[in-house]
Parts: C-alpha cells; structure tokens; sequence
C-alpha cells in the first residue's frame, strides 16, 4: 500500500508527537498518516483476518489519542507506541479466543437451513406469532419487536426508546410470558 | 488507507487539543513522598512518638523492619508510576519485592517473638481501634495521591501498578505505626490497604463505565 503523502519518516514522529501534544493540529495528521501502515503491519501479522486487524489498529489510535499526554519526548517514540499496540493486539487476541470458544463458525448448510425459502411450513407459524404480537400491549410489544425481532442491545433499545433498560427487560419479559399462553394456551 | 482509518484520523486530529505532559516517573515519585512526609510529620505531631522508640530503636529486628517498609514505601511508588507508562517493562514489579519480602520477614520474626510475652488482655480492644484509626488516616491519604498518580498515568495493564501501589502504601503505613504504635499491626496495615486499593480500584472502573472518558488534561 503506499504511504500516504503526508506520511513524516520515521526519525521525525518523536517531535511530531511533541508537537501534537502542544495541540499542533498539523503535526499530529503527519504522524498519523505515517504510523498508520507501521501499525497495520504489526496488527496483521499478530491477526490473520485483515478486518480484524484493521479494527486493532484502529483501537491503536484511539488509545494513542486517549494516553498521548503520557509520551515523554525525551524518551523513545516508537517503544512507547509498539508498547500501545501490543497491548491491544494482544486484548483483540484475548476477544478472539474467549469468542471463539463459544461460538462456532457459520458454513453454507447453516445458513441454508434457518433461511425462510427452505422452511416453507414457518410461514404459517410466523403468521402466528406476529398476530400474538399484534394482541401484546403496547410497550410490551415494542420491547419484544426491538429486543427479539430486531435484535437490538438493551443499550439501543433503550435509547431508541427513552425507556430505561430495566424497564425494557420486564416488558420483554412479561411479552414473552404472555406470548406463550397465547401460542400454546395449554401451558 | 481505508476509508475508516482515514476518516478516524480526520476526528483526531479535530480533536487534539493541547494536553499537560506526565512529568517522569521519578519526579511524581518524590512528590508523592513529600505528601507521604506530611502525613508522617502530622500524625507524629498529632499523636506523638510511641513511648518506647529509644529502647525499639536499640534492636536489630525493628530497625530492619522500619527500614525494609521504608524502602519498600519508596521502591513500590517508583514501581507503581514506572509499571504504568506504556513503555517501561513488567519487571520493575521486582523493584519492592525484596525490600517488602524482608519487612514481611520481619513482620514474622516479631509475631514470633511477641507470642509468648503477650498475655491476654494486654492489647486491649481500645488500643487496637486506636491503632486502626492510625492505619486508615496514614494510609488513606497517601493511596489516593497514588492512585490519583496512576489514574493520570491511565495504564494500559493496571494490575501489576496496583500491586506495586498496595506494597508502597502498606510499607508507608507501616512506617508510621512502627513510630507512633506500640502494636505491631504489619498484616492489618496490608489487608487494609488491599481492601482500601481494591475498593478504590473497583469504584473507578465502575465509574470509567458509567461517566464518559476524560480527555487528558
């Protein structure tokens, strides 16, 4: 990939960075745009999927930006930022492995199965379960369609809301309890 | 370059506000030791030299005590601020260790010693609430300076500075019960500041969750 073309050399980023930390706006898109391919290497030769990698070294720099006041100009720059970046490869490393413990990767066949072309007989219950949604109150109808159907967090729902989380959750909850009687009254 | 990246770099860059450089590790450890002295010079003021300092002062083992605390005091602020800039390597958590190793070796040694001649009754349930009061007012004070040091610091690995932090406040604590108790409380003095770092820790990671981060000063 080419360097960008206001990519500073190597030997200039210490008083580059000096001189962001006085706030110079300029010195600071310089160092930028030069270490931003140093890092991408690093990040992808420590993470094989390059979107992966591209978040880490995004991470980088948002932490360089949060810490940046800790550079001692009088001390080495590029220790302190390979410093940085170990540190989150290392954390994204961490995610990776915690995830991939309890996840398992999608093939084709999952994907075909759950699609709605190849489960024509859910067409009926589908119909069903969204005329019981239809017969929910209001806001416990509302939670489950943003919670269940469109699967957002508890944090979105909520701000899409303006209902706390909690309340959400019982909503949710109580819809769920409901939608059950109504889907197999036997229970 | 990505898009993303680019346009990451272009919001930086609108946000890079000046910001007030960390002074080097060693300088903030010695301020943190002159707020440590103060609090040292006050307490000694205010409640006065244990009544038996010339005679402990006369012995090898509460001498090597008083020292190794102090020096582990010193060497775990220095480790704390050194372990939490980016760049400094993990084994500076090896700085207090053999100074703490000999005050905790110490500790023992006089737990043994005091068995046999404390009969019971003789510290009373007053003296060690007294003693208590000792441990939070030297140790409070100064844990706060130093995690107030390392949340300015905002370490990447926060634990070892940690650490080294409770090692550096319990030495210091130590100091000042040693000069102003006549009660060897070394195990209080660390459990305490374990429990008051791990509380203060706890109420800041909560607090990073909750409030939205800071810009550097």
């Amino acid at each position: 990939m080419p360097p960008h073309p206001d990519a500073a050399p190597p030997d200039d980023w210490p008083a580059l960075m000096a001189r962001a930390q006085d706030g110079d706006q300029e010195a600071y898109r310089r160092l930028l745009a030069a270490i931003a391919p140093w890092l991408r290497a690093r990040c992808r030769a420590a993470l094989r999927d390059p979107a992966e990698a591209e978040d880490a070294m995004q991470d980088v720099l948002l932490t360089l930006h949060r810490i940046r006041h800790t550079f001692d100009p009088a001390r080495p720059f590029r220790p302190w930022l390979a410093a940085i970046a170990h540190a989150r490869i290392v954390d994204r490393q961490r995610v990776f492995i915690r995830r991939s413990r309890r996840e398992t990767a999608l093939d084709a066949s999952h994907e075909t199965f759950p699609a709605p072309a190849a489960n024509h007989d859910e067409t009926t219950d589908q119909g069903r379960l969204h005329d019981a949604i239809a017969h929910l109150p209001a806001a416990e109808r509302q939670a489950v369609r943003l919670l269940k159907l469109e699967e957002l967090s508890l944090k979105e729902a909520s701000l899409r809301t303006g209902l706390s989380a909690t309340a959400l959750k019982v909503a949710c909850h109580r819809a769920l309890k409901r939608l059950r009687t109504l889907l197999d009254p036997a229970t | 370059m990505t898009h993303n990246t680019d346009t990451l770099i272009d919001a930086l860059v609108a946000h890079a506000r000046p910001v007030r450089r960390l002074a080097p590790p060693g300088r903030r450890a010695w301020h943190l030791l002159a707020l440590a002295a103060g609090v040292l010079l006050a307490l000694v003021l205010l409640r006065g030299l244990r009544p038996d300092l010339a005679d402990c002062l006369a012995t090898t083992a509460f001498v090597v005590g008083l020292l190794a605390a102090l020096a582990t005091a010193i060497a775990g602020t220095l480790a704390a601020l050194l372990l939490a800039a980016p760049d400094r390597p993990r084994s500076w958590i090896a700085l207090p260790l053999g100074a703490a190793a000999l005050w905790l070796g110490a500790v023992g040694v006089g737990c043994l010693r005091a068995w046999v001649p404390l009969a019971p009754g003789m510290v009373t349930a007053a003296e060690l609430a007294n003693c208590f009061a000792t441990v939070v007012l030297a140790a409070t004070p100064v844990t706060i300076g130093l995690l107030w040091q390392l949340r300015r610091a905002v370490p990447l690995r926060p634990g070892l500075p940690l650490a080294a932090a409770v090692l550096a406040a319990s030495g210091f604590t130590s100091v000042v019960l040693s000069l102003v108790h006549s009660i060897n409380a070394s195990v209080m003095i660390l459990a305490w500041n374990v429990v008051i770092v791990g509380a203060l820790a706890l109420v800041h990671a909560l607090a990073s969750r909750l409030l939205p981060p800071n810009e550097p000063a």
